[in-house]
């Protein structure tokens, strides 16, 4: 891995200290684990009480209730789980563009997530989508030991996810990393990524220039994963359109993202930088917790 | 086409700046974005689309650019010849002082440059006019050198005088709008801040000159006399004899010297013998040898014939004083010019007689004024009635145009008669009047003999200065006269109401002649201010080239292209507008 990458890994990782990942509400089914998860489960943990419905387990009858208040009452335990967390980093080109902040930003929230999910006692591993979804080596380390990650794809993740799609942990949480920059459809992409997770979480990460490019009059926009050319009139009406169709586009994934359950943030590369690695979206958003070790 | 401004040209700088800044400002920026799905619907700057925005920047470059080269070319203010060119107007000098100098005389040089511009402008339309003491039009409209050679020669500087102001405005309302004026002449222009139109050129050079400035011949029964007035134009003393010479006797010159200083002047006398002719004063050569000779002829008074049938004795014997006081009547009862009578006039009398009826009236009443005096009549002229009593009769009214009157009563009165007749009434009781003691009274009778003196055939004066109109009567029955001017034209003149005006265009010895009898008449220079030929100079005022006079005969052509610069203008207004709309739907 080349000095940047690595400084960028480190940096997020030193900002992912100070956060601890959150189990999500939506646990995986699972009779064992090291999490208690916030729904019911076969733990030793006394979570609640309910009625009694036809079909419960009969050993969870809470017979004590039964005395005092001749009613029928289960006795609820907090699941146990022992979640993973899968890193899906898209690996194009359009992550790494020139002159901007948007691969630091990208590996960094990836070294954040890895360290705040091994905060919280969490198993992960990193992906990276090229030509194929494929592991990070030494991806399940911390990611100072990551090796090589290289944004240089000239594909799309959703082909990646689509046509071979990563084996991730079943019912463990999923974080894809990616600009969202791709004419598709998302219900598509987001669909298999959620199929078996108990919880996805996209992260758009985007450079100022795609937020909002500035003003720039004729301008030749090349592409920087096709290579392909094209002679525009940047000026304020052209902006504000190309502001439109972007919040079109977000509006998009957002929907499709709501229709999986998953999560849809988005963050802008330079701002995140310039804010110290604040991610207070991710925690508002019930992502991430501030650490207290 | 002409550019009145060509250095407005120098805006055409703008052009390739303005591509310069078109092109720098247009040049596309590469920029490397994420992906390109975004910018799908951006505006294309050069590819693609319809037509319209294909060739969308280059036709608003083209626009502008002809938009500033339309404005430039209208700064240039270009003209284009409207048909035929403005008129050249050329004021030619025709003061005698043009002469001056002999073979390089302003005339000739004038003449020469005359000739060289002409043959640079072959096609211009000249029209000539000679400045005399009045402008005149010399010939038709001609162009180039060869047409104008014969109308010059008709330009021979003999006027006395020039008024070349005058001159120029006839030129200005003659040419028109668009003509050039040229004046040429031998002195500078008294303003030398020429401008607009008109052009001076001065073709003369300071010289001394010395010239017989006046002269007159005044003639008696014991011998004529001339006096010859010779002035000194220069700026160092001269010495000169003057000559007085009998052209039509056999009498030797008479001679004086003079030395004269600087810009002095001295009346020389000359005693002549009684009965000579014609003489002839003149000085030596000099630079202008026009105003060295004066011709003079004797001047006769001949005296007018008066028929006197007065009853009354008192009156009679007052105007037989009266009449010999002024020692221009010859009482005779033949052939009389004037009668002057009590009653009625003579049935017969010759048809160019007079007549001055004098009405005695029996009641009278003595008046003492105030008189009413009619003092554009000749019969007036010197006449101071102050103390006069006047006795005559209210009535019955005298008839004719009042001359002299009492208050509302006519006491003199003339009436017109044709063939130059003239009748006069006059109402006077001498007994009870002091008229007839008074100066007036052959103050009176000297102006009726001057009036009907100024009748008799024959010019008014013998000698006149050049350039003078000569008035000569003639009798009743000459229709036509032949004129003869000094140089030995002859020409037929018609007689209206037995006058006749010969101008006095050359100097020498005019002659008209009739059936039985030749007047004559002679003109001299005599024009000092002509003779001074101390400020003359040559030189060129005022240029053509100037922004009014090259504007002279061209149709603008500026307000076209200003036109045409708005319409780009507006079209580009509407192709912005457009591709504006295109751009932001």
């Amino acid at each position: 891995m080349d000095r940047p990458s690595r400084d960028y890994l480190l940096a997020g990782k030193r900002a992912g200290a100070r956060y601890a990942l959150l189990a999500p509400k939506r646990a995986p089914l699972g009779p064992t684990g090291t999490h208690l998860a916030n729904r019911p489960g076969s733990s030793l943990e006394f979570m609640d009480h309910r009625a009694y419905h036809a079909g419960d387990d009969l050993r969870h009858i809470d017979w004590s209730a039964y005395a005092r208040t001749d009613r029928l009452s289960i006795k609820l335990y907090r699941q146990e789980i022992n979640p993973h967390v899968d890193l899906l980093l898209d690996g194009s080109r359009s992550m790494d563009l020139t002159g901007t902040a948007k691969a630091e930003a990208a590996l960094g929230l990836a070294a954040l997530l890895a360290t705040a999910a091994e905060g919280a006692g969490f198993a992960h591993r990193a992906w990276i989508g090229t030509e194929r979804w494929q592991p990070v080596p030494n991806g399940t380390a911390d990611p100072a030991a990551w090796g090589p990650i290289a944004l240089e794809a000239v594909r799309n993740p959703d082909e990646a996810v689509l046509g071979s799609p990563p084996r991730l942990a079943p019912r463990g949480m999923r974080f894809l990393l990616s600009d969202l920059l791709w004419l598709g459809d998302p219900s598509a992409v987001l669909a298999r990524l959620a199929d078996g997770a108990c919880r996805l979480v996209v992260l758009q990460v985007l450079a100022r220039a795609d937020a909002d490019p500035p003003p720039s009059g004729n301008t030749r926009l090349v592409d920087c994963e096709s290579g392909q050319e094209r002679e525009v009139f940047a000026d304020a009406a052209a902006l504000e359109r190309y502001r439109h169709r972007l919040g079109r586009h977000q509006q998009h994934w957002h929907r499709a993202a709501r229709q999986v359950g998953a999560t849809l943030a988005t963050v802008v590369a330079e701002n995140l930088i310039a804010g110290g690695w604040d991610v207070q979206d991710l925690v508002a958003e019930g992502i991430l917790e501030v650490s207290h070790r | 086409m002409i550019f009145t401004l060509p250095w407005a040209f120098l805006g055409l700088l703008a052009v390739p700046a303005l591509a310069a800044i078109y092109l720098l400002r247009s040049r596309s920026r590469r920029r490397q974005v994420s992906s390109l799905m975004l910018w799908a619907d951006a505006t294309r700057a050069h590819e693609g689309g319809r037509i319209l925005k294909t060739f969308h920047l280059p036709l608003l470059l083209i626009l502008e650019l002809a938009a500033v080269a339309l404005l430039v070319l209208a700064a240039t203010d270009p003209r284009m010849q409207a048909g035929s060119p403005g008129p050249l107007m050329v004021v030619l000098d025709d003061s005698f002082s043009m002469q001056a100098g002999g073979e390089a005389s302003p005339r000739r040089r004038a003449g020469q440059a005359l000739e060289a511009l002409l043959r640079d402008e072959p096609d211009t339309p000249v029209r000539f006019l000679v400045a005399g003491r009045e402008p005149q039009l010399l010939g038709e409209r001609v162009r180039g050198a060869d047409g104008a050679a014969e109308t010059l020669a008709r330009w021979q500087c003999l006027s006395p005088g020039t008024d070349l102001e005058r001159a120029a405005a006839l030129a200005a309302q003659v040419g028109g709008p668009h003509a050039r004026i040229l004046v040429v002449t031998d002195h500078p222009p008294e303003d030398p801040d020429v401008r607009g139109r008109v052009r001076w050129r001065a073709f003369g050079h300071g010289r001394p000159n010395l010239a017989i400035v006046h002269a007159a011949r005044s003639t008696d029964p014991a011998g004529d006399r001339c006096l010859v007035e010779v002035a000194n134009f220069a700026d160092r003393p001269r010495r000169a004899t003057v000559a007085v010479r009998p052209e039509e006797s056999d009498g030797s010159p008479a001679r004086q010297r003079v030395a004269l200083g600087p810009g002095e002047r001295e009346a020389l006398l000359f005693d002549l013998p009684p009965g000579g002719g014609l003489v002839r004063a003149v000085l030596p050569d000099d630079a202008l040898g026009f105003d060295n000779v004066a011709a003079l002829l004797p001047e006769e008074t001949p005296p007018v014939r008066v028929r006197l049938a007065v009853a009354n004795e008192p009156l009679a014997g007052a105007l037989r004083r009266g009449l010999d006081a002024t020692g221009r009547a010859r009482l005779t009862p033949h052939r009389p010019h004037l009668v002057i009578t009590d009653g009625e006039p003579p049935a017969t009398l010759p048809p160019e007689a007079w007549t001055m009826r004098i009405t005695v009236d029996a009641e009278a009443e003595a008046f003492v004024g105030p008189y009413v005096l009619d003092r554009s009549h000749p019969l007036c002229t010197g006449l101071d009635f102050g103390g006069v009593i006047w006795a005559a009769d209210r009535t019955p009214p005298l008839p004719g145009r009042p001359v002299v009157s009492v208050g509302n009563v006519p006491l003199v009165t003339e009436m017109r008669r044709g063939g130059g007749r003239r009748e006069f009434r006059l109402r006077l009781r001498p007994a009870l009047s002091n008229l007839t003691q008074s100066p007036n009274w052959p103050v009176l009778l000297w102006n009726l003999l001057a009036c009907r003196a100024g009748y008799l055939p024959g010019p008014e004066r013998a000698n006149v200065r050049l350039g003078a109109t000569v008035i000569l009567t003639l009798p009743a029955d000459v229709p036509e006269v032949e004129v003869r001017s000094p140089d030995g034209r002859t020409r037929q003149r018609a007689v209206h109401d037995r006058r006749l005006a010969v101008q006095a265009t050359r100097p020498g010895l005019y002659e008209v002649r009739s059936e039985g009898a030749t007047h004559r008449f002679a003109a001299s220079p005599l024009a000092p201010d002509e003779s001074n030929l101390r400020a003359c100079e040559a030189g060129e005022w005022g240029r053509w080239d100037q922004a009014d006079a090259t504007r002279t005969g061209l149709r603008p052509l500026g307000w076209m292209a200003m036109l045409a610069a708005l319409g780009v203008f507006v079209g580009h207004l509407a192709l912005a507008g457009r591709s504006a709309k295109e751009r932001n739907p």
